[in-house]
């Protein structure tokens, strides 16, 4: 998996592109848990993510969680297979998606 | 399997997956082919016309793929050659949907090796599982699965007109006792459904677990519940009083293992013995629609069998009564 962070004042865009599953979810979690302070509005572009594991899913809803205390989280150009798995597993009605 | 359906599915996961079910030994259950590899760590199942939707099954997989790094004896899906957990494809206007799992190692344990440290193993597993489906219920992960009590009431449905009115009263009085218990966090979640000595391999400690093709949101005393009863009918300590051997030989180490991953308060065994008694309900009424079993040979005496444990308002009692019966007719036989 690749991850392309933008930062822009108080937000933070990261871009993922490839698979965010048990091997790269703790990258990003590691990402996320050095580069929050300050950050008020984080975007997450799935774009080009072709597939995301429940352990992705995790490192979301910590993110989450997380941005529910100091701003907003949104994720942005969900593709069909993504949607699907946040549809399954209920994270349509957790997660902002745009 | 014919000849030309398994030409068919042959190329599909061929190039699905890049493996050849021509080097697989098939076994078929009641909605399964299961391509086993010898001396590869996976297999393919591949569902026929499925019963479950394509969300029901994808939910089976996350969850299974969410329980992996908490306890690495599952037998956890692997993604296709396309990065899919879930393969479909149509034959002959047919739908059939394939998952690649790891299978496990080791072998099925027999009752009469079944040990102390065997009740410890299963238990930490089975802790480590509902664990994960308490942490998933806390953050809000709702997979799409049913609830065990609507699958229950639509069995029951199913085969009421074969059920004679004293059981059907006795299952329906069952049934409301347990739907009746709330629905609590850390007590209720996404259970395994169907946990018992035959969905798992043993390897020395390391219990490996498969087919969570029956997940489903129930209390998580139903999978303790499903795996000791399969303990009695299976012959653990045959001949012995269940109660007894339930409280002293069985749960005392289960619990040990259970609790090193499970938070439990003192009430949390409270309803061990209802949720057999609803197992015992849910395996009588299943039998009542199907036709053969793989498990059992004659299924007519099992049916008969589970009739009177359920009749019976001490279902422990009468398993006890029912085992020993069928332990004297083995001995007369002999």
């Amino acid at each position: 998996m690749t991850m392309e962070k933008t930062k822009n004042d108080g937000a933070l865009q990261i871009a993922l592109e490839g698979r965010l599953d048990t091997t790269t979810a703790p990258q990003l979690e590691e990402e996320l848990k050095s580069g929050m302070d300050g950050i008020t509005e984080l975007i997450f572009d799935f774009e080009k993510l072709a597939y995301i594991s429940s352990a992705g899913l995790r490192v979301l809803l910590s993110a989450q969680k997380a941005m529910n205390k100091q701003g907003k989280m949104l994720i942005r150009h969900v593709n069909e297979t993504i949607m699907e798995i946040f549809e399954v597993t209920g994270f349509v009605d957790i997660l902002s998606i745009e | 399997m014919n000849e030309e359906l398994k030409q068919k599915i042959r190329e599909i996961l061929l190039e699905r997956y890049g493996v050849d079910i021509a080097e697989a030994v098939c076994r078929f259950s009641t909605q399964n082919y299961a391509f086993i590899f010898p001396e590869r760590p996976y297999m393919i199942r591949v569902s026929i016309s499925p019963k479950k939707s394509r969300s029901e099954i994808l939910s089976e997989l996350m969850w299974v793929d969410d329980l992996k790094p908490f306890k690495q004896t599952i037998c956890e899906p692997n993604a296709s050659l396309n990065g899919l957990l879930l393969e479909e494809f149509a034959i002959d206007g047919k739908l059939y949907r394939a998952s690649m799992f790891r299978t496990a190692r080791g072998n099925i344990k027999l009752t009469t090796e079944m040990k102390p440290m065997f009740f410890i193993c299963v238990g930490d597993l089975l802790g480590a599982i509902h664990h994960v489906s308490t942490n998933e219920r806390e953050l809000g992960i709702r997979y799409s699965r049913k609830k065990l009590s609507d699958t229950f009431d639509a069995l029951k449905n199913r085969v009421k007109e074969h059920i004679p009115p004293q059981i059907e009263k006795r299952i329906t009085s069952v049934q409301q006792e347990v739907d009746s218990l709330p629905e609590e966090l850390g007590r209720y979640g996404i259970c395994h459904g169907d946990f018992h000595i035959n969905n798992f391999f043993v390897e020395e400690n390391n219990i490996w677990l498969f087919d969570f093709d029956g997940c489903t949101y129930a209390s998580y005393m139903y999978d303790v519940a499903s795996f000791i009863q399969a303990c009695f009918l299976m012959g653990y300590k045959a001949g012995e009083d269940c109660r007894k051997v339930l409280y002293e030989d069985i749960l005392p180490y289960f619990k040990t293992g259970y609790e090193l991953n499970k938070e439990c308060d003192e009430h949390y065994w409270d309803h061990l013995e209802l949720f057999i008694t609803y197992r015992v309900a849910m395996a009588y009424m299943s039998l009542l629609e199907i036709d053969e079993c793989g498990v059992v040979d004659d299924l007519e005496q099992i049916r008969q069998f589970l009739s009177y444990i359920i009749s019976q308002e001490d279902v422990l009692g009468a398993m006890t009564a029912a085992l020993k019966q069928q332990a004297g007719g083995h001995d007369e036989g002999k």
